[in-house]
C-alpha cells in the first residue's frame, strides 16, 4: 500500500568513474546531474531542494554544493552540504527523502562528487602530526585488516575467503560501463599481489577515484505523474558508533541495528532482499557486513562468499556492478552510485549483470564514524 | 627501539602518556576515569561514556595488556616514522580499555591475537627545541618469550 507521502526514485545518473585530469569537480557533478534529469525525463526547475554529498581533501572547501547546484539552474531552492566521509551521500540520501516524507519538499536531487589523489589515505589529512599519524596507525587497510583479524581468529575464516570477494567485484565490474577496473582478475592474482596489511594485498583494496553520482527523489504524488511503476525508496535508517560494554564504538557503527530498524520500516526482512550493495572498501567489507545485515549467520560470511552466494546468481547477490573495489570510490559519489545500481537492477535495466526478477534491494554505506542503510522496492 | 641517551625526552603527545618524575621511574599511559560510576577510557574525555557523569578524571592505565587484533603494515605511510613492514595492534589493557599502538621489539610473525603486551617507549623524532619525542608503543612481555 502506498501513500501519498511515500518517496519514489525518478531518475539516477553517473558520471563514470575513473582518473580523469582534465575534468573538473564541477564537471563530473553536473555530467552526473543531467544524466539523472534525463532519466527522470523532468527538468531542472521541478527540483525543489538540493544536496550535494562529498568529502573534500582537494580543491575549494566552502559552498561547492551551491556552486554545483547554481551551474544547473538558479531558481531559489535550498541547497545543503552533506559530508559523512565515505557515506556522505547516502546520508544526504536520507535527509532529502525525510524532506519529502515530511512534505517540505515534492522532488530533491542529491549529487555525490569526489575528486581525489592516487595512493594511500590519510586519514586526518596529509602532514597530520598526530600521535597517530606519526606512529603510522592512520592507515585506511589497516582498519579493515585489524577486523579481517579478528574475524579469522573468532571464526576461522582464510585469507581466500576475503580474495575471493574482489574476483566477484571485478568479474561484476565487466559488464559495468560506469566502473574503473573492468577487468577480470583470479583468485590466485589477488592472493599474490603485493601484500598492504596482513592478510589484504593491493587487489583487496578499493582505488581512489574521480567521479560523480546524482538521484532524484520525489514524492509518490509527484512520482506519479512522471512514471506509473517507479523504485520506491522504502525506508532509510542511520547509525554511529555505540558505546557498549565498557568498550568505545570502533569504526563505522552499528550495522546490524541500523538495518533491523530499516527492515522494521520496510515491513521486510534479510530473507526478502534480492541484490545488495555494500560497503567493500576492502574485500572484509562484504563478508563483515552480510554477516551484520542477518543474511548469514555470524562467522559463516567467509565461506558463503567462497561458495559463490554472494554472486550474480547466488542466493543474495552483492555488489553487483564491481562494488568499491572495481566500480571505484570517488568518496561523496559512492553512496548514490550504490542507489543507482540498486535501481536499475529493480527496473531491470542493469544488463548482462541484472539479478532475475530483482523486486527488493538493500544499500549499505559505510563512512568513517557513520553507516546508512537504505532499503529499495520495485 | 632505543630511545637516545641524551636530551629530554617529551611526549610526543602528553594527553596519553606521563613520563615518570625519577630518572628510573617508568612512564605510563594515561586515560581518564569517571569519579562516579568508575567507567576507565583510553582517550581523555570531559564526559563519562557510562554514565554521563560531567567531570572525569584523568588517571593512569595498566601498563600491560593483550593483543585484541593486529596487521602488518607493508607498505610506507606519509607521515610515519616506524618503517614498514611493522605490525600494529588494538591492546586490551588489564583493567579494559582498547589502545591503538604499534607493536615494537617483537618480531612480526610473532604477532596474534591474544598475545600479552607490555607498554614501552619509542622514539617519535625531535622537537623544534631538539628534545627527542617519545611515544608509547607495546611489545610482547618478556616472560612471553621465555
Amino acid at each position: 500500500m502506498t501513500s501519498e507521502r511515500d518517496v519514489v526514485v525518478l531518475g539516477v545518473g553517473l558520471h563514470p568513474f575513473g582518473r580523469f585530469p582534465d575534468r573538473s569537480l564541477d564537471d563530473l557533478a553536473r555530467h552526473a546531474a543531467l544524466a539523472a534529469l534525463d532519466d527522470a525525463g523532468i527538468t531542472f526547475r521541478e527540483i525543489e531542494a538540493g544536496f550535494v554529498g562529498r568529502v573534500g581533501g582537494t580543491g575549494p572547501p566552502v559552498g561547492v554544493g551551491t556552486r554545483i547546484f547554481s551551474e544547473l539552474g538558479q531558481h531559489g531552492i535550498p541547497i545543503t552540504n552533506i559530508e559523512l566521509a565515505c557515506g556522505s551521500s547516502s546520508r544526504a540520501l536520507m535527509h532529502a527523502a525525510d524532506m519529502i516524507r515530511a512534505g517540505s519538499a515534492e522532488t530533491a536531487m542529491v549529487i555525490g562528487v569526489e575528486k581525489m589523489e592516487r595512493g594511500m589515505l590519510q586519514v586526518g589529512g596529509a602532514g597530520a602530526t598526530s600521535y597517530a599519524s606519526v606512529m603510522g596507525l592512520n592507515v585506511m587497510p589497516a582498519a579493515y585488516a585489524m577486523r579481517a583479524q579478528r574475524h579469522m581468529e573468532e571464526y576461522g575464516t582464510k585469507p581466500e575467503h576475503f580474495a575471493q570477494v574482489s574476483v566477484k567485484a571485478h568479474r561484476n565490474a565487466m559488464h559495468n560501463p560506469y566502473a574503473q577496473y573492468r577487468v577480470a582478475i583470479t583468485l590466485e592474482e589477488v592472493l599474490g599481489s603485493r601484500m598492504v596489511c596482513d592478510p589484504l594485498t593491493l587487489y583487496q583494496c578499493c582505488p581512489t577515484s574521480d567521479g560523480a553520482s546524482a538521484v532524484i527523489l520525489a514524492s509518490a504524488a509527484r512520482g506519479r505523474r512522471h512514471t506509473a511503476s517507479p523504485v520506491r525508496l522504502a525506508a532509510w535508517a542511520g547509525g554511529s558508533p555505540v558505546y557498549e560494554n565498557g568498550h568505545e564504538g570502533l569504526g563505522e557503527g552499528p550495522t546490524g541495528a541500523v538495518a533491523r530498524r530499516a527492515y522494521a520500516r520496510a515491513s521486510i526482512g534479510p530473507e526478502d532482499i534480492d541484490v545488495t550493495q555494500v560497503h567493500d572498501a576492502f574485500t572484509p567489507g562484504e563478508i563483515l557486513t552480510i554477516e551484520e545485515l542477518g543474511y548469514v549467520k555470524p562467522g559463516d560470511g567467509g565461506p558463503f562468499v567462497f561458495g559463490g552466494g554472494t554472486e550474480i546468481t547466488g542466493k543474495y547477490p552483492v555488489n553487483t556492478d564491481g562494488g568499491l573495489l572495481s566500480r571505484g570510490h570517488p568518496m561523496g559519489a559512492t553512496g548514490g552510485a550504490m542507489v543507482t545500481e540498486v535501481v536499475r537492477q529493480l527496473r531491470g535495466q542493469a544488463g548482462a549483470r541484472q539479478v532475475e526478477g530483482a523486486r527488493a534491494g538493500l544499500v549499505q554505506n559505510a563512512g568513517i564514524g557513520g553507516v546508512n542503510v537504505l532499503v529499495l522496492s520495485a | 627501539m632505543a630511545v637516545a641517551e641524551t636530551g629530554r625526552r617529551v611526549p610526543l603527545n602528553p594527553d596519553m602518556i606521563e613520563m615518570p618524575a625519577s630518572a628510573g621511574g617508568l612512564p605510563r599511559l594515561v586515560g581518564s576515569c569517571c569519579p562516579a560510576c568508575g567507567a576507565r577510557f583510553a582517550a581523555r574525555r570531559a564526559i563519562c561514556l557510562q554514565c554521563a557523569h560531567r567531570g572525569i578524571e584523568r588517571c593512569t592505565l595498566s601498563p600491560t595488556g593483550t593483543v585484541w587484533t593486529f596487521t602488518v603494515v607493508r607498505q610506507q605511510p606519509p607521515g610515519s616514522i616506524l618503517q614498514a613492514p611493522y605490525a600494529i595492534a588494538q591492546v586490551q589493557l588489564d583493567d579494559g580499555p582498547i589502545v591503538a599502538a604499534p607493536l615494537v621489539d617483537t618480531a612480526i610473525d610473532a604477532v596474534r591475537v591474544g598475545l600479552p603486551v607490555e607498554m614501552t617507549l619509542c622514539d617519535a623524532g625531535r622537537d623544534a627545541d631538539g628534545n627527542t619525542l617519545v611515544a608509547h608503543a607495546f611489545r610482547a612481555r618478556r616472560e612471553e618469550e621465555q
